[in-house]
């Protein structure tokens, strides 16, 4: 075959076979944006049966948001969609009962809400056949309340870890304080302080107190132990102020962002918190324990999380 | 492969160009459809994209008007409100109805959910407390209008919400549209330049195909038209127009060298007689010239011959006058043989001349029969040609105790048969055919090798008599059957056939 001929049958074909990728190609990608975008509309994989919704006032919403993460993670276990339902600033916050309102309105499967206070008086959500929607609730328990299960701290527990903190920050030997101004009005104050007390009288060079003020200057303190959210706020609030080498060190109980946000720069060394996380595991675990078994654990202990802060 | 290939070289020029056009347009055309539904398919979607949110508003209007109406119907009683009440929450309730309506992990569809849930709920709240408006049951009408006052403040802040994802998606989906539509253009642009290509090769091809064998047809025709026919032949086996001109071409080209090879055939054929007539020519100036330096000793001869016929008669001797007399008249007609040809008679009257001469010399060893039909024999043969048979068959007879010659002639009915034959020890099969070779291919001898024991003057006079007489008599008839040489009645001796037609 002439040469000149080779070569035009040979770019023939090239051009054929590119041509041919290039349509298929071409179509490929089409098809493809067109299903992605209809898969973005409906997809019948994200189709559930249950709607679980996580609520609580405003002040509450760093730890309901793990909460939430909590129980996402076991959402398509239970196919359920898991919806955090919290005011999203100061301004918009509304009563808890208005949040309780909503899971009626939507005919949730399922409230996991944060109670802010024992006394608290809601009216229970119902669906739109008027039972009510099963309630699994955290933070304060509230009897007042026909909820399904309680998840919250063990204060014996709680105490023993606290106890167990101090020993380790302080080794053994030297002065704590433990704060509990603002915790001590509860009748669970005298749960924890035993359990620390129990723990702390078999290491008698520690010498610890507890009371609800403190002078940073004159109690010349190893550690101060904060036994409250806000107690943990306030004292770092005043460790912060003092020099970094003059500071004593703090163990702060606490969730919210500013405890947070202490524990970042160094005020503050150890933060101890329920795992909220587990807790939204917990609950959406109970809640389908409830509506499979038409019962549940009424109360279940959260466990305790450590974070700590910088050295 | 090859199936297409031979299945399209069978195929007629108009119908492959036909079809390459046609494959051109068709692909172009699918290629501008399929472009032309993408691009039709993205501009719907891209005016779809913000259908959902315009729903949405009448969805807001509906659920507004159902609020204001409730809230008239509560506080005023009227019937227009309730109507109004009533036809907008069926609308609604249609408007929801192609609403997701299970709880699903997309955003948008799960917030759709909500807002079909709490259009729910807004309908039926606000419906307990129509009831209760009717009923004048002010309890019930305080806590579901209070409960659908807070459902429809709720239902607005998710419609906004939703209002807000589906724009965001919209907008998505509107870029991605806008997106998939440019691309849609590039792309279709490449496609069609680098179909352009591709037809245009393929055009390119195909007419190459076509027009290529024009271009040798056009070669080979200006060749012979140059005169020159060494050119190889095309062979193409294909039905279309090209393949049958080119078969044309062949069996042209065949045939003219067809022509040609029987032209120089015939021209060499023409060649070779005109070759053999010179060398005839020259055999027959050549026995002319021999005549006359024999002419010589029978013109002395015949003097002589004539003065001793006078001696005889003077001398009263019949008998040697008579011989003497016979002698004369054989060498004169010898003498006289000046035109090439003689009648049958003629011939016959120099054989009695020779016969008579022999038959003096040899008494009674020679036995000479003649068997000729009472009739004048004119028809002319050429001249000396039975003499020499007579000769030649009286030498081999009297080889026996007594020669017995014959001479009969007999009237076939295309030819007068003449045949001379002698007791003879017969002529040896080989040497037949080689005589007969030797006429055939118009030599004037016999191979020196067919006779070794023989003497030099009897090889010459064995071949050369015989050879001679046939030769003359094939070129006098130009036929090769005039002649034959056979064995005697009794499978003994030879017997000379000479057939001569009535009509030369």
């Amino acid at each position: 075959m002439h040469n000149k001929t080779k070569t035009i049958y040979f770019l023939l074909a090239f051009s054929s076979v590119f041509l041919i990728l290039g349509i298929l190609f071409f179509l490929f990608s089409y098809f493809r944006m067109y299903s992605s975008q209809n898969d973005k509309k409906s997809n019948p994989s994200d189709v559930r049966n249950y709607h679980i919704i996580v609520t609580g006032c405003y002040e509450n919403q760093l730890f309901l948001s793990q909460v939430y993460e909590g129980a996402e993670k076991y959402s398509d276990t239970y196919n359920a969609v898991v919806e955090l339902y919290v005011p999203s600033s100061q301004a918009e916050d509304v009563s808890l009962q208005k949040l309780m309102d909503y899971a009626s309105f939507v005919n949730a499967d399922g409230v996991i809400a944060y109670i802010d206070s024992p006394d608290a008086i809601l009216e229970i959500p119902r669906n739109d056949e008027g039972n009510s929607i099963p309630l699994v609730t955290t933070g304060q328990y509230s009897p007042n309340l026909p909820q399904v299960s309680f998840i919250g701290i063990s204060y014996s527990e709680l105490g023993r870890k606290i106890a167990s903190e101090t020993i380790k920050s302080l080794g053994s030997k030297g002065k704590v304080r433990f704060i509990g101004n603002d915790f001590s009005i509860f009748i669970n104050y005298s749960n924890l302080t035993n359990s620390i007390q129990s723990v702390l009288k078999a290491y008698p060079e520690i010498d610890y107190s507890f009371d609800d003020s403190l002078n940073l200057l004159e109690d010349n303190l190893d550690l101060i132990v904060t036994l409250s959210e806000k107690d943990t706020i306030k004292i770092a609030q005043e460790v912060s102020e003092f020099p970094a080498n003059l500071r004593p060190k703090v163990i702060g109980i606490g969730t919210n962002e500013t405890c947070q946000l202490y524990l970042e720069k160094g005020s503050i060394n150890e933060l101890l918190a329920v795992n909220p996380e587990r807790i939204g595991e917990e609950a959406i675990s109970e809640l389908f324990e409830y509506r499979t078994k038409g019962y549940a654990n009424s109360y279940i202990a959260a466990d305790v999380q450590i974070t700590r802060g910088q050295k | 492969m090859k199936r297409v290939s031979a299945f399209i070289a069978n195929k007629s020029l108009r119908w492959r160009i036909m079809t390459c056009v046609s494959m051109a347009l068709a692909i172009i055309s699918t290629v501008f459809y399929i472009s032309l539904r993408i691009n039709t398919s993205s501009l719907e979607t891209l005016g779809d994209s913000y259908n959902s949110n315009s729903q949405l508003d009448s969805l807001t209007q509906y659920i507004t008007a159902t609020e204001k109406a409730m809230e008239n119907y509560v506080n005023y009683h009227t019937f227009e409100s309730i109507d109004n009440y009533y036809a907008n929450r069926q609308k609604i309730l249609t408007s929801i109805e192609n609403m997701n309506q299970n709880p699903s992990k997309n955003e948008v569809l799960q917030k759709e959910y909500i807002v079909y849930q709490i259009c729910n709920s807004f309908s039926n709240h606000s419906s307990k407390a129509v009831a209760a408006r009717r009923g004048n049951n002010q309890e019930e009408i305080d806590t579901y209008y209070i409960k659908s006052v807070e459902c429809y403040n709720m239902l607005l802040s998710q419609l906004l919400e939703l209002n807000k994802l589906q724009l965001t998606q919209n907008a998505d989906e509107y870029q991605q549209n806008k997106d998939t539509l440019l691309f849609t253009i590039k792309f279709s642009f490449f496609i069609l330049i680098l179909l352009s290509v591709l037809i245009f090769f393929f055009l390119y091809l195909t007419i190459t195909r076509i027009t290529k064998p024009l271009m040798d047809i056009s070669n080979v025709a200006t060749r012979v038209a140059k005169r020159d026919f060494n050119i190889p032949l095309f062979n193409r086996t294909s039905n279309d127009e090209i393949g049958n001109i080119c078969q044309a071409f062949d069996r042209m080209i065949i045939s003219i060298r067809e022509y040609i090879d029987t032209i120089w055939d015939k021209a060499r054929t023409e060649a070779e007689l005109k070759e053999k007539e010179i060398e005839m020519q020259a055999l027959y100036t050549d026995a002319q010239l021999k005549a006359l330096q024999n002419q010589i000793n029978p013109h002395f001869l015949f003097n002589t011959l004539n003065t001793g016929a006078q001696l005889a008669m003077m001398e009263s001797a019949d008998k040697t006058c008579y011989f003497i007399e016979q002698v004369a008249d054989f060498f004169r007609y010898n003498i006289q043989q000046q035109s090439k040809t003689a009648t049958i008679d003629e011939e016959l009257g120099l054989v009695d001349n020779f016969v008579y001469i022999m038959k003096v010399r040899f008494g009674n060893r020679l036995e000479f029969t003649k068997n000729i039909p009472e009739r004048k024999f004119e028809e002319l043969i050429p001249a000396m040609t039975l003499q020499p048979l007579v000769e030649n068959c009286i030498k081999h007879g009297l080889e026996n105790q007594k020669g017995k010659v014959e001479l009969n002639i007999t009237m076939e009915e295309d030819y007068i048969n003449i045949s001379i034959s002698d007791n003879g020890s017969g002529i040896p099969d080989d040497i037949k055919k080689k005589v007969f070779e030797a006429v055939q291919n118009d030599e004037v001898m016999l191979p020196k090798e067919i006779l070794p024991t023989q003497s030099q003057e009897k090889q010459k006079n064995n071949g050369t008599g015989l050879i001679n007489v046939f030769l003359r008599l094939k070129l006098y008839f130009h036929k090769n059957n005039i002649f034959d040489i056979t064995k005697g009645k009794d499978g003994s001796g030879t017997t000379f056939i000479i057939r001569i037609p009535y009509n030369v």
